[in-house]
């Protein structure tokens, strides 16, 4: 039996659903028991509101846990989505977060007709090699006369406001890493000090926040540029100083996610001999509106 | 049949109800007032306080609804309110478990309502939220009902841009010149107003409102009606007044609606120191006022008596024990048989990876504000229904959170005051003055009510008058006026104490608050012309 559990249960949703912290308002909640169990929770599934989009885009995120019946609860609870955003007048559906391309959800969610939109894999690298392709990279645009010297860098955190219209435009919400470097979280002195924006002429044009994790790896959040901003001089420039930061301070491993789309990052990555750590997938499906 | 309709207006003075010019735009509200029982009401706090009154019978203390806004289900920021917010159950939600059909249109704090035999349609069906009619989803949560597919119900909401020019021109005198801002929101307001008309009108037409039909036009929470008066030369006069005539049209129309002399029809609504009701239908007596003792807490019983319903509860002690939603549902509600529910495994911590957990620092700031905003409002209800140290409790809870919290430190300089705690009204007074009180009006009304205390009357008085001379007397310079009579009167002053008398009681006329006269007798209503003209 599915229940809808918003009103009763909703304060679960932070336990089994962290990411629902990026959704703007309140998402609702439904879960699943079976009859020979009916106290026992068999599986949840998270429908975020519609983001007001054309079509609109409906958030799902699914928590079951490994059991025997994991496929037939995420079955269950994906199809019930479906029939609420269909209820909704339609629009798309789409994972809350990148999901693993291998696991059980993903099997359901391809079986129920959604199709994967965009891939995010993470890489590691050595921030050492980072620096020094990004340096000798510098060094050929300097010799072109490539680089301007009207642009400053600036620590992240004072540019707040400004860098948050800059990753809702280039990304559609504010990430994680960025979060931490605007003070929403707490950030380390490591993070602080090497999250940095780059101006020109007293206007941002671009952005780097990094946070570093407990086990010590420095992880890079998507680089921001302005809407606009082709110069190729942007993203060395603050890559070299936030490498040059981390590496003064004893990290030696940088960690960064990038879409499989970003043909240019991939081909970084590549150059710096970074390896791909983990892949996850968006899925998203259309539903017709009626 | 339906055997009885609600319709509340929100922020419609009662003031244009019995005003000569105004109240000629308001026809079919004016007969009611004539063919059946009207009057003000008692003054509860504001808006969602008066709406929480209406939908559950109970006062603020107890059905908890404070704000449009609040803290979310799920902890992490924060949202329009919903059911979980209002602590007492709705009069729909009694004829529910009554097996009673009925609907509800545009009520806040519905989201996420259920239905076992009507309907439920919360504020965020109507609110337009896109920019795009296409793009306009029905958020989920929004419509409770007993069976049918709500996809359909899209088809009775207008949006802004189906609208044409000459649709929105009429509220204006001079459309040409009406800026972008004012254009939209009169689009907003007349798409949200009419999308629940069509939907109220199509229910009645149809016999699907069941036994009852409450409904819920909020097109006069942008304008200040009570300030616009007709003669005046408000940019946005037009616009405000046009809106009122358009919902008394409604209110004609619903009416016609109902043929039934069966029928009870009731119309609330009113500003927030100034609700009003009105009511006519069978068992309600003709032309008259309402009696002593009757307030908002009564309107839903007076619904429920029509419907047959003599058990159900109105006001309540404050010291009851509040009731909690789901435990006023159906045992065969879905939240009585999800309640059992338990969890015996978490979440993959993989989704966690960046750290990020709970709001952050913004959203937090901002749950703690709407957390204040509703301690704020409770406190000012029971503060000016003389529980002080209710009151004084709830604003010191705010102080613990945030010590420089203007609008707290003022009720508790007021509580201080009416306790006759001169001290401690002192300390008060100067953290306001230190603080960023300077920007808050009522610290002068403050300054002159202590002066009074200490009885430095002419020091008062020095204070005071310079403050309404050649201006319109508001509910505040009101009260002032009324104690500065008293005590001038006490001290053998009557000529003045008369003068302020006369400013009280204009101001009283604006604002529509009780006033304490001493022995003077007090009257309200249509059929006494003006409140308080008993007064000297």
């Amino acid at each position: 039996m599915i229940h809808d559990l918003t009103l009763s249960h909703g304060g679960w949703v932070p336990q089994l659903f962290p990411d629902a912290v990026f959704l703007a308002t309140t998402p609702v909640l439904y879960g699943l028991t079976w009859p020979d169990a009916p106290s026992r929770l068999a599986g949840a599934v998270l429908v975020g509101p519609p983001h007001w989009s054309e079509p609109p885009v409906h958030r799902l995120a699914l928590s079951v846990p490994e059991r025997d019946d994991e496929l037939a609860v995420a079955s269950r609870l994906v199809d019930h989505a479906l029939e609420t955003v269909g209820a909704a007048r339609g629009g798309v559906v789409q994972t809350l977060s990148p999901i693993d391309p291998d696991g059980a959800i993903a099997g359901v969610l391809e079986q129920k007709g959604f199709e994967r939109v965009r891939s995010v894999v993470r890489y590691r690298f050595a921030l050492k090699t980072a620096f020094r392709v990004v340096s000798a990279t510098l060094e050929r645009l300097a010799a072109r006369g490539r680089i301007p010297d009207d642009h400053e860098l600036v620590a992240y955190g004072d540019e707040g406001e400004g860098i948050s219209r800059l990753c809702l435009a280039s990304l559609g919400q504010l990430t994680p890493g960025h979060l931490r470097a605007i003070g929403e979280y707490p950030h380390g002195e490591v993070g602080r000090a090497s999250s940095l924006v780059l101006k020109q002429r007293g206007e941002t044009v671009a952005a780097l926040a990094v946070d570093l994790a407990s086990t010590g790896t420095a992880i890079f959040d998507p680089l921001l540029i302005a809407d606009g901003f082709t110069d190729a001089w942007a993203f060395p420039l603050l890559t070299r100083r936030v490498s040059e930061i981390l590496i003064d301070r004893g990290v030696v491993t940088g960690e960064a996610e990038i879409g499989s789309d970003n043909t240019k990052m991939v081909r970084f990555m590549a150059a710096i001999s970074a390896r791909v750590v983990a892949t996850k997938v968006q899925y998203r499906r259309f539903i017709e509106r009626r | 049949m339906t055997d009885v309709v609600h319709v509340h207006l929100p922020d419609l003075p009662w003031s244009a109800l019995i005003d000569d010019a105004s109240s000629r735009l308001l026809p079919n509200l004016v007969s009611m007032i004539e063919d059946g029982s009207s009057g003000v009401l008692p003054p509860v706090g504001p808006h969602p306080s008066i709406e929480g009154m209406l939908m559950t019978g109970r006062p603020p203390s107890l059905h908890g609804l404070f704000s449009y806004e609040s803290v979310r289900i799920d902890g992490l920021g924060t949202d329009r309110a919903n059911r979980k917010d209002l602590r007492c159950a709705t009069i729909w939600e009694r004829l529910d478990a009554s097996g009673m059909a009925s609907a509800s249109l545009n009520f806040p704090a519905t989201r996420f309502s259920r239905s076992h035999h009507g309907l439920v349609v919360g504020d965020v069906f109507f609110m337009v939220c896109s920019p795009d009619a296409d793009a306009w989803p029905i958020l989920p949560g929004a419509i409770a009902m007993a069976g049918g597919d709500p996809r359909t119900f899209h088809e009775w909401r207008l949006h802004p841009e189906a609208l044409s020019e000459r649709q929105i021109d009429v509220f204006f005198e001079a459309p040409s010149r009406a800026d972008a801002t004012a254009r939209r929101i009169v689009a907003r307001l007349l798409s949200e107003n009419a999308s629940v008309h069509c939907l109220a009108t199509h229910l009645l037409e149809t016999g699907a409102a069941g036994r009852a039909l409450f409904v819920r036009y909020d097109a006069l929470s942008a304008w200040n009606l009570q300030r616009m008066r007709l003669e005046g030369a408000a940019a946005e006069r037009r616009a405000a007044w046009e809106f009122a005539r358009m919902l008394d049209a409604f209110v004609g129309r619903l009416m016609a609606l109902v043929t039934g002399e069966e029928t009870l029809f009731v119309v609330t609504g009113g500003v927030e120191e100034w609700p009003f009701c009105i009511a006519r239908g069978p068992d309600v007596p003709v032309d008259r006022l309402w009696p002593d003792g009757f307030d908002l807490a009564s309107v839903p019983g007076l619904v429920a008596k029509r419907l047959g319903i003599e058990s159900f509860p109105t006001r309540g002690r404050d010291d009851e024990p509040a009731p909690v939603c789901h435990h006023l549902a159906p045992t065969d509600d879905g939240w009585s048989s999800a309640e059992g529910i338990e969890i015996d495994w978490s979440a993959p911590p993989a989704v966690d990876a960046h750290g990020i957990a709970g709001p952050g620092r913004s959203r937090t700031l901002h749950m703690q504000a709407c957390r204040h905003d509703g301690l704020m409002a409770c406190a000012e209800y029971l503060r000016l229904n003389g529980a002080v140290e209710a009151a004084r409790e709830h604003y010191r809870r705010i102080l613990e959170e945030a010590p420089a919290h203007v609008l707290a430190t003022a009720g508790l300089c007021r509580c201080e005051l009416s306790d006759g705690d001169l001290e401690a009204a002192r300390a008060c007074l100067d953290a306001l003055r230190t603080g960023e009180g300077e920007r808050v009006a009522s610290i002068r009304d403050l300054e002159i009510e202590m002066l009074v205390r200490e009885g430095r009357i002419d020091d008062a008085l020095e204070a005071y008058l310079p403050t309404v001379a050649g201006r319109t007397p508001t509910v505040g310079s009101a009260r002032l006026a009324a104690m500065l009579a008293q005590a001038c009167r006490a001290r053998g002053d009557d000529r003045l104490a008369t003068n302020l008398d006369r400013l009280a009681l204009e101001g009283l006329w604006r604002g529509g608050v009780d006033l304490d006269f001493g022995d003077a007798p007090t009257s309200r209503g249509p059929g006494s012309g003006r409140p308080g003209s008993g007064a000297p």
